[in-house]
């Protein structure tokens, strides 16, 4: 599950954890490097660095991570530091929270999103 | 409920101004804008505004809701609701379409459509009608009419949402961001059934 081919991902140079498109993991995901995710995961993700559930990807996990980007589906709930996105063709069914969380048109959630309401205004950039 | 006067190019509709405060019912198949206060209930077979600095602590219903400014309330669309950056969301959101900008708050339960189809652009609900039969044929659609009750609506724990929603859409209800903004049209936000203790105007 280590990997750094070119496989059109988003990860490119950097290193990471890839779970390829024919992959199938069931367990915990414990680390600090990025985890691309093209297969599917089972189980539990805890990172302190990006997630991205590519297209195709099927997550059934609790993730708590930095970030998530979903393009994929995910059933769980998300717990990230920074930023939860769900691009449009992404699925979520689970709670996110977040401080900031954004889903695009044509993402679809089912779930309960949690950001901070009581403080001031997020700074975006 | 009317407020063509002004902007003739633009499907005007109620305009709650800056100062205005209104306390009560809303309901009208007109868009809505809010740069004001409302407290109450927003039923509308239209679009809803929540403009910045406006304020709503009310549940809505209606076609579709983009908010800038804050909502604490319950939100039923049949089309879509938006939350645009500086927009703030305290409470539920049913929508086929949720878009929530970077920047945005929210803080409440989302549901949209997650085991049918993926969301059909404007105006093709054919194909959705024919898999929902397919994939759910034990569900009974509801009444196309939309939904008028809200507090029946939300409150329920729904486990899963079939695609019902669709069958109320109106696919020539299109955007209406160009919704002209009177200042001094607080008098024309008023409707029958409201309790509108009305609007201390400061002018």
């Amino acid at each position: 599950m280590d990997g750094m081919e070119e496989t059109g991902s988003v990860l490119t140079e950097r290193s990471g954890t890839i779970i390829g498109k024919t992959a199938q993991f069931k367990g915990e995901i414990i680390g600090d490097e990025q985890l691309v995710v093209e297969g599917k995961v089972e189980g539990t993700i805890i990172l302190e660095n990006q997630v991205f559930v590519e297209k195709g990807g099927i997550v059934q996990a609790d993730v708590t991570s930095q970030g998530i980007t979903v393009s994929g589906s995910v059933s769980g709930n998300i717990v990230v530091s920074d930023k939860a996105e769900i691009i449009a063709g992404g699925t979520v069914v689970g709670d996110i929270k977040a401080p900031r969380v954004v889903i695009h048109d044509g993402a679809r959630i089912l779930g309960r999103i949690e950001m901070d309401v009581t403080s001031a205004p997020l700074r975006v950039r | 409920m009317y407020g063509e006067t002004s902007e003739p190019a633009v499907k005007a509709g109620t305009v709650i101004g800056k100062t205005a405060q209104f306390k009560g019912e809303i309901t009208g198949n007109e868009p809505l804008m809010v740069k004001g206060r409302v407290e109450g209930t927003i039923i509308l077979d239209s679009n809803v505004f929540v403009e910045e600095g406006g304020i709503v602590q009310a549940d809505v219903t209606s076609n579709s809701i983009t908010v800038s400014g804050c909502v604490s309330g319950n939100i039923v669309a049949s089309d879509r609701a938006e939350i645009i950056a500086g927009g703030m969301v305290t409470g539920d959101v049913r929508a086929p379409r949720v878009v929530i900008h970077d920047g945005a708050r929210m803080l409440g339960r989302v549901e949209m459509d997650v085991n049918g189809v993926p969301p059909t652009p404007r105006g093709d609900f054919s194909r959705s009608s024919t898999l929902r039969s397919q994939i759910k044929p034990a569900a009974t659609p509801p009444p196309p009419a939309p939904p008028v009750v809200v507090e029946e609506k939300l409150p329920e724990p729904i486990v899963h949402v079939e695609s019902n929603e669709e069958a109320s859409n109106k696919p020539d209800e299109d955007t209406d961001d160009t919704v002209e903004v009177v200042e001094e049209s607080e008098d024309k936000s008023e409707t029958r059934g409201g309790g509108f203790d009305f609007l201390r105007r400061k002018f």
